[in-house]
């Protein structure tokens, strides 16, 4: 059998079989370059399975990393589910929001995968350093949910220590220090979405992630 | 995949290469397997010596073969032969598994090692590629199953993948389960009568929990049996509401079999979530003992160990199958060492119900107050039976008398060996539980709250060095212990193997040492320190006349979450270092005797 390695090299195995294969309308009749343009998720989407629905239609803003003019709807179930997050929901040493980010554009929540989930809290921005305090907006900062050890879903929050935790491993982040890791197997902080208020008053994110989401690439 | 599959599953995997850009396909190496020997039915029932065919070497669950070169007279020539670093972090817990020659390791992150057993040499590797989403809460894998001339591994992502034992190309997979609803799977398959029996994990995500077989040749589902029955079915009455749905009981551990009546036995998980008031009931067959029909997937017979838990105390490990005797007569039995701290005799009958023989603790253990002398079922002590807002202390603590790490039994010295862990407590409370998220933890109890709950028990003087891990030898035959080991300082996380030389083989402790003791006595014979922990499952076998002992190291997952929580106990300059991970496979086998070699000299 040929080397998988110089098949993939070459090119030339997958584009002949984007034109002849069954199953290149399951990858939407795109190209190699295409797909890896819509980033891991979405090619998680159509190669292996993921749950997501990414090519019900291109582009796919709803599995896309969030990025600078969007704003955050608060992805906790309940009243609020959907609501546009705003600074006065937030207290400092109070409850921490679970939030999706949804594209300015086309106003897609971008539920479409759970490493675009943020965990937004607020604390004592006097106790920020330099660089989280630049992201954050009066205490207020954005998390990735996703622990950086072995995915999964960060929920804990522990205001009085300013530490964000995962229910998995015990990781233990901290949030005026940029997600630096204070405990537990995580080796990776965990990544800031920047925010900023816009000309009127509103919460939105000011940048993209500070790294990428999730654990290290496997080896 | 299951959307692709249907389109054109013969198309996956060059797709997958054209939409990532990445290989999931083999890596050749620079040998070959040629003249591969076809693993069948009548192999796995009567092993070769020289092979180690599964996870425990045999369908019994001995942890044994009956290889006797290497002796305690002879163990001090023991020598690394070769050794091959896995390029992965985190708990390295599968066998080797070898057949006529060639080696077969699983790692974690879903990788298989072809190697040459008698060289080292690399023949082919297999890397999964696993979803970025993906959550591993328990990262690793415990093995792989051999049959025909495929190699079966059971992943991550609740998927079978089969491929070619010669080439570590992927034949076929088939997912079982949806990992991003929180299903995984950790063990090694069962494979009996074309069969590849395996099961899920997942009990900490509010999974129900089953096992599925499915077709060896092509993939295709056999039968799946909920180890949590449904409405309509029997035991659904022993769970209240809607608890059934996420009631867990998840199969993490490979199954053992018995070939003449059919019948196959699984050990099952916890019921999810931990607090027992979160689901009222006995709920059956969490913590239990099942007997599968190996054709039909029907429960046959089952004995729960321990009902409604409320301790975590996982009874995955599967049941060895041994023959003991009473009162004269020989019983053909099951024999598990607890996680509740209970070593359990039960009968097996021919028509898979399972009868209660006897149980008595083996570690320290102060929640059952009795045990019904016909059915086994225990009585507890209220006041150690935590609850959600209820904190209560209870012995041994939620990792149990014995975790996932197998016993062994030796049908030379009528003794079974178990990797315990005693005079340790936790002290735990639920806090209520709010809905579950696909693929999110649904415990009911915070990792804090697992974490730090590990204690001594009462009397125990932490001043001085603590005994907690053992390993003990019971004479099966006569009902009682017939001797200990005890690490101080140390749990012991330690999968045990046994052999025809007399000699029991484990590492599990914190000082990375793997270890050999005299099966008879217990006395350790030989021991050496490796690269990273041992809570690898070692395994013994054959090639051109010389003896292998084989293990992987390469700490992670609970050992090292429980030995964190151990080190809190400790006074500062007892603590043992943090433990470097990284995975090693190590080939041991009798080098030439130095002394000899230097007297020649002079």
């Amino acid at each position: 059998m040929p080397d998988p390695a110089n098949r993939i090299e070459s090119g030339s195995a997958a584009e002949t079989l984007s034109d002849t294969s069954p199953v290149s309308a399951a990858c939407g009749g795109m190209d190699r370059r295409q797909l890896l343009a819509l980033g891991s998720a979405a090619v998680a989407a159509c190669c292996l399975g993921s749950s997501t629905e990414a090519f019900a239609g291109l582009p796919a803003p709803a599995a896309e990393r969030p990025k600078k003019g969007d704003w955050l709807v608060v992805a906790d179930a309940g009243d609020h589910e959907g609501k546009v997050v705003t600074l006065d929901m937030l207290t400092a040493g109070g409850a921490m929001i679970s939030a999706w980010p949804v594209d300015a554009e086309t106003k897609t929540t971008r539920s479409g995968t759970r490493f675009n989930k943020v965990l937004v809290v607020r604390a004592e921005p006097d106790k920020f350093d330099e660089s989280t305090l630049a992201k954050s907006v009066e205490g207020v900062v954005a998390f990735s949910a996703v622990c950086t050890h072995q995915a999964c879903a960060v929920t804990g929050w522990i205001p009085e220590d300013a530490m964000l935790a995962c229910p998995c491993h015990g990781s233990l982040f901290s949030v005026g220090e940029g997600g630096k890791v204070l405990g537990g197997p995580a080796r990776k902080r965990l990544p800031i979405l920047p925010l900023a208020v816009d000309a009127d008053g509103m919460l939105t994110v000011a940048d993209a992630f500070t790294a990428k989401v999730g654990p290290a690439a496997q080896t | 995949m299951s959307r692709l599959r249907k389109r054109g599953g013969r198309w996956l995997p060059v797709l997958a290469l054209a939409c990532l850009g990445v290989t999931v396909a083999p890596h050749a190496g620079s040998a070959q397997v040629k003249d591969y020997k076809p693993v069948t039915d009548e192999r796995l029932a009567n092993p070769e010596p020289e092979n180690w065919l599964q996870y425990r070497g045999n369908y019994k669950g001995w942890g044994y073969s009956p290889l006797d070169q290497i002796t305690s007279a002879n163990i001090g020539r023991l020598t690394p032969m070769w050794s091959y670093s896995t390029g992965k972090l985190e708990g390295h817990q599968a066998p080797p598994i070898v057949n006529n020659g060639v080696m077969f390791v699983s790692t974690p992150g879903n990788q298989v090692v072809a190697l040459d057993a008698k060289t080292g040499d690399q023949l082919w590797t297999y890397k999964r590629e696993l979803p970025e989403e993906l959550v591993q809460l328990h990262p690793t894998n415990r093995g792989v199953g051999l049959y025909g001339d495929k190699v079966y591994l059971a992943t991550l992502d609740a998927c079978v993948v089969a491929l070619s034992a010669k080439t570590g190309e992927q034949v076929w997979e088939k997912c079982i389960a949806d990992w991003s609803d929180g299903y995984y799977m950790t063990l090694s398959p069962l494979i009996a009568k074309g069969k590849v029996m395996v099961g899920v994990s997942g009990g900490e995500f509010g999974i129900r929990g089953f096992i599925t077989a499915v077709d060896a040749e092509t993939g295709q589902e056999a039968w799946k049996t909920y180890t949590v029955p449904g409405p309509g079915e029997p035991g659904f009455e022993t769970w209240k509401g809607d608890a059934w749905k996420t009631g867990g009981a998840p199969v993490w551990i490979q199954g053992n079999y018995d070939p003449k009546n059919n019948v196959a036995y699984f050990g099952t998980g916890n019921g999810g979530p931990w607090m027992p008031d979160t689901r009222p009931g006995d709920n059956l067959y969490a913590t239990s003992a099942l007997a599968l029909d190996v054709d039909t997937g029907a429960i046959k017979g089952h004995h729960q160990y321990h009902w409604n838990d409320a301790w975590d105390w996982d009874e995955v490990s599967a049941p060895i199958l041994v023959d003991v005797e009473r009162g004269g007569k020989t019983i053909p039995a099951l024999v598990h060492a607890g996680r509740n701290g209970y070593l359990w005799t039960l009968e097996r009958h021919e028509d898979g119900k399972i009868g209660f023989i006897e149980g008595k603790p083996y570690v320290n253990q102060n929640v059952f107050t009795g045990l019904d002398p016909k059915t086994g079922r225990p009585s507890y002590d209220p006041t150690k039976v935590p609850g959600t807002n209820k904190k209560l202390a209870f012995c041994p603590g939620l990792w149990g008398g014995k975790d996932w790490p197998p016993e062994a039994y030796n049908p030379k010295t009528g003794m079974l060996y178990i990797p315990a862990n005693d005079n340790l407590c936790s002290e735990l409370g639920g806090v209520p539980i709010t809905g579950r998220a696909p693929g999110e933890m649904y415990v009911g109890v915070t990792i804090d709250e697992i974490l730090s709950s590990l204690r001594f028990r009462d009397g125990v003087d932490a001043s001085k060095p603590v005994d907690i891990g053992e390993v003990q030898a019971w004479d099966l035959k006569t009902g009682k212990k017939a001797w200990t080991h005890t690490f101080q300082d140390s749990a012991n996380w330690g999968p045990l193997l046994t052999t025809g030389g007399d000699l029991v083989f484990g590492g599990g402790t914190s000082d990375r040492k793997f270890r050999a003791f005299d099966a008879k006595s217990g006395k350790v014979v030989w021991e050496t320190r490796l690269n990273s922990g041992v809570t690898g499952v070692p395994s013994t076998y054959m090639v051109d006349g010389v003896q292998y002992i084989a293990v992987q190291a390469g700490w992670g997952v609970d050992a090292e979450r429980m030995m964190g929580g151990i080190s809190t106990l400790l006074p500062e300059n007892r603590r043992p270092p943090k433990m470097t991970q990284g995975g090693v496979i190590w080939v041991f086998a009798l080098g030439k005797d130095q002394t000899k070699q230097q007297a020649a000299a002079q």
